[in-house]
């Protein structure tokens, strides 16, 4: 259940990178989640789909790419301004 | 528009432990980040440890549950100083909440600070703290299959602990089994044999962490 908390940083980095970039509207971020790390994709994206406000569109979706290690990060997002 | 980023989302807390862990070997403190799932027994065995260590090393604890006081109001009972910090719901202590509860130790008069983390077998292994050891608890009455089922509380744990030994004779407990997979997934880690009650084990572990803190 920590997946909540961590959709939160998420969101929070986006919110940031997306004002730098003059992004109103984000409608995709794509996440790397480490095979090792006790972080359930489907838990990530429950909490994603509860906890999306601007700038993310209400049909913005979470793409999640598991892979070997510890890595947790997010890879890039989609918007417009 | 596509934006590449490459934030690593556990970084926040990753920096914080690297300020607690800076923290701590200032003051040549050794700290332990206990793990286990609910009912392992780790307060129990902090209680008899603490009597048995207290002349040789300063202790301080940190408790982490989700709710009440009472954890800390045992480990206070040993005289020993202590903090409770209640997680309201989260499932894992992480570094800002050990960042905000130091100020209330005095780090130079400890020798060894123990952070006995929520009751859970998943979430608090990927929450760095800043910790020198991380330490793993399983009691024989949970089943030898569970580092296993959970192995990244296992897997990335400097010492395990079997506790409840006095039950091995009347719980079905694989002790082979137990030790056949630690050993393939964490074979540097030592395993202890601890029982609370009867004292097994505890002058085994205080010498290995002894030993670990003349490192």
């Amino acid at each position: 259940m920590h997946e909540v908390s961590l959709v939160f940083g998420i969101r929070a980095a986006v919110e940031k990178a997306a004002r730098v970039y003059g992004l109103s509207r984000v409608f995709k971020i794509k996440l790397v989640v480490g095979q090792d790390l006790m972080v359930l994709p489907e838990a990530m994206a429950f909490a994603f789909e509860h906890l999306k406000r601007a700038p993310l569109t209400p049909d913005a979706v979470l793409e999640i790419e598991v892979r070997p290690g510890r890595d947790l990060l997010v890879e890039n997002f989609e918007g417009e301004p | 528009m596509k934006v590449k980023l490459g934030y690593p989302v556990l970084q926040a807390n990753q920096a914080i432990a690297d300020r607690n862990r800076e923290a701590f070997q200032r003051h040549f403190l050794l700290v332990l980040n206990l793990m286990s799932s609910p009912g392992a027994g780790k307060t129990t065995f902090l209680e008899r440890w603490i009597r048995l260590a207290e002349d040789r090393l300063r202790l301080g604890v940190i408790e982490g549950d989700v709710a009440t006081t009472l954890d800390a109001e045992r480990i206070a009972a040993c005289g020993t100083e202590v903090v409770q910090i209640n997680t309201h719901g989260a499932c894992h202590l992480d570094a800002g909440m050990i960042a905000r509860t130091l100020g209330h130790f005095d780090l130079a008069r400890l020798d060894c600070l123990v952070i006995e983390n929520v009751g859970n077998l998943v979430c608090p292994a990927d929450f760095d703290l800043g910790e020198t050891l991380r330490v793993t608890l399983l009691s024989t009455t949970e089943g030898a299959d569970k580092p296993e089922k959970y192995p990244a509380a296992f897997r990335h744990a400097d010492a395990v602990l079997l506790t409840k030994t006095d039950l091995l004779p009347y719980v079905p407990f694989d002790l082979t089994r137990f030790h056949g997979t630690l050993s393939r997934l964490n074979p540097d880690a030592p395993v202890f044999q601890i029982c609370a009650l009867t004292g097994e084990g505890m002058e085994q572990w205080t010498q290995w962490l002894l030993s670990r803190r003349e490192r």
